[in-house]
């Protein structure tokens, strides 16, 4: 197993930025000793009945990194999301920093290149990002240290970040009320997934995890921190030590009651592109949508 | 058969009188229609609805089959697939059922226009030529029969610019112009449509006698009424729609009629379903790899 070089010693700072069209929770992670900062998983927002695309939430995002005179040195996405478009191009060309994303994002493009009928000007070498991290890598943010874990499951090229006593989970874990993410689309894998949890519930318990998503189950406020004892101690999907067979297969069996994503199309075809918005041969923005093809 | 589909039955009001089955889909609100004359058993589909699901992209036809077997079952025959517009809010069933019982299909001629302005929104010079995806393109004035009923077409634009009523007997199949009297009537903000022009239309079928059936496109139901429905008379329009209602001036109507567009959003079918309808209801011509694709042009709305 990967030694992860965690350091409970650094705190970052974590803004929170909830967007509720599509219950996403995008984070800056600043360098409490410098101006550096990170940002993951942002959001752009689409009115998708009429093809809209809108950038209040990144907009949001990019005035307070502003208004902090921060640097904004990375822009990572924890995996390539089914149910919201990522921004990070509008907010690189705005504030600079680098793209990155985990390496095996190499598949997922394989998969969805086929999906959407891809041409060859479509690379499937993650060439989009600026960089592919891989399992235990590491990347400065200020005098702070991240560094990934390889999670795959709810896709297969998931990584959970880890900076300082704060790691933000994309979608692995959801808040102890609301469980783990689903393992049903192309690549996903129940097993898998069940592994990675136990990756990062095998971080130290006072460790801060931040969520991708919350629904707010059973009527509660929206939430998105929490820490590894708690998700131990009371997630009702994984935790007081559920077995990995019974998890496979209350997984699976949810996960055949679940509707697609409302924005699955548009979220993959845009996300493998490192928030691109696909062009037709003329430079038109232009989505495509395979007919009876999810 | 699908037993949950709600459908109700219009009964004939003599010689020249359709009998008329009405039949709901649920997600788009759509009215469907079995126009039947009773004489013959010869009878036409109006607005029948492909399904399509706006997550997965997965099409249907439940609705278009249950029509055929309520044909099969009542020893009806089928001689007509009608359409009275390229719809926003559905695919159309017209070359499905087409295909199924080699019918011939109609819509207005006009339905040419609707596709010039398709082609710029998509980038698709090319694309819809509708003479050879329909069998009839009918005008104004037109006429043609369903057994021994005679159906005229009148031009209906507003909610599109190329909507057609068919008028069969004392039946109006009204589509998006009015809707039942507690709904008033269908945006007219989509490309093509003209809040003025719809009221032209609307006056144009209140015209018509006050115990004419007026059929229409949509409905939702409403805050005091859950089940839908489809029928109401010339009289009980001109006195009772909420929108027209009384004798509202075209002015007065006009204004409503916008402000209330510009609060809406977009159906959410609708980027998918011109492609689809402006081809007579066929998927757009497969990829090399064999599976159709649908464009959906960001940032044109």
């Amino acid at each position: 197993m990967t030694q992860y070089p965690v350091n409970m010693d650094i705190t970052p700072v974590v803004e929170a930025f909830f967007d509720p069209a599509t219950n996403t929770i995008s984070y800056i992670v600043k360098d409490p000793t410098s101006d550096a900062c990170a940002i993951i998983d942002s959001v752009m927002d689409i009115d998708y009945a009429a093809g809209r695309i809108t950038y209040d939430h990144a907009d949001a995002m990019i005035a307070r990194v502003q208004q902090m005179g921060c640097r904004l040195e990375w822009i990572i996405e924890t995996h390539v999301h089914a149910d919201h478009l990522s921004a990070a191009p509008y907010i690189q060309e705005r504030l600079g920093g680098k793209i990155g994303i985990g390496s095996k994002i190499m598949v997922v493009q394989d998969t969805f290149g086929k999906v959407f009928n891809e041409g060859t000007e479509f690379q499937r070498d993650g060439s989009q990002f600026d960089a592919l991290f891989d399992d235990g890598d590491t990347y400065q943010i200020g005098n702070m240290q991240g560094f990934s874990i390889y999670t795959p499951g709810h896709t297969p090229a998931c990584m959970v970040h880890v900076i300082g006593n704060a790691a933000f989970v994309g979608d692995t874990l959801f808040m102890p009320d609301g469980g783990s993410a689903r393992c049903d689309f192309p690549g996903g894998s129940a097993e898998d997934l069940y592994d990675s949890i136990m990756k990062v519930l095998a971080l130290p318990d006072a460790m801060r995890l931040f969520m991708c998503h919350d629904y707010g189950p059973n009527g509660r406020d929206i939430q998105w921190e929490t820490t590894v004892g708690e998700e131990k101690e009371h997630n009702i999907h994984v935790g007081r030590g559920r077995t990995k067979a019974d998890f496979i297969t209350f997984r699976t069996e949810r996960d055949a009651q679940l509707d697609m994503p409302r924005l699955i199309i548009p979220s993959l075809q845009v996300n493998m592109r490192a928030g691109a918005v696909p062009t037709d041969s003329d430079g038109n923005p232009m989505l495509k949508v395979p007919i009876n093809g999810l | 058969m699908p037993t949950d589909i709600y459908s109700k039955t219009s009964a004939s009001r003599g010689p020249g009188s359709p009998t008329v089955v009405g039949f709901h889909e649920p997600d788009t609100g759509s009215c469907q229609y079995i126009c039947i004359d009773d004489a013959t058993g010869k009878c036409a589909l109006i607005d029948v609805v492909q399904q399509f699901d706006p997550k997965s992209f997965g099409t249907r036809f439940d609705h278009a089959q249950w029509a055929l077997d309520y044909i099969a079952d009542h020893g009806l025959t089928l001689e007509w697939i009608l359409d009275t517009h390229p719809h926003a809010d559905h695919f159309i069933a017209a070359a499905w059922l087409k295909d199924k019982t080699g019918v011939q299909t109609a819509i207005g001629e006009k339905v040419r226009d609707i596709a010039v302005l398709w082609r710029d929104y998509y980038n698709l010079p090319d694309a819809f030529p509708i003479d050879p995806h329909f069998d009839h393109l009918f005008a104004e004035g037109d006429t043609f029969r369903i057994g021994d009923l005679e159906v005229s077409v009148m031009l209906s634009p507003g909610h599109t610019l190329g909507s057609i009523t068919y008028v069969v007997g004392d039946a109006v199949f009204a589509h998006d112009t009015l809707m039942q009297p507690d709904a008033g009537s269908s945006r007219a903000d989509f490309p093509g449509g003209s809040a003025s022009e719809l009221y032209d239309s609307i006056m144009r079928i209140l015209d018509r006698p006050d115990d004419h059936r007026i059929f229409v496109g949509h409905d939702y139901g409403t805050k005091t009424r859950d089940l839908p429905s489809w029928e109401s008379t010339v009289g009980e329009q001109k006195t009772q729609n909420i929108h027209l209602g009384g004798g509202v001036s075209k002015a007065d109507f006009v204004a409503l009629r916008e402000g209330r567009d510009a609060t809406l959003a977009l159906p959410n079918r609708m980027l998918a379903a011109l492609q689809v309808n402006l081809r007579d209801g066929r998927m757009p011509d497969p990829e090399p790899d064999g599976h159709s694709y649908l464009k959906m042009p960001v940032n044109k709305f």
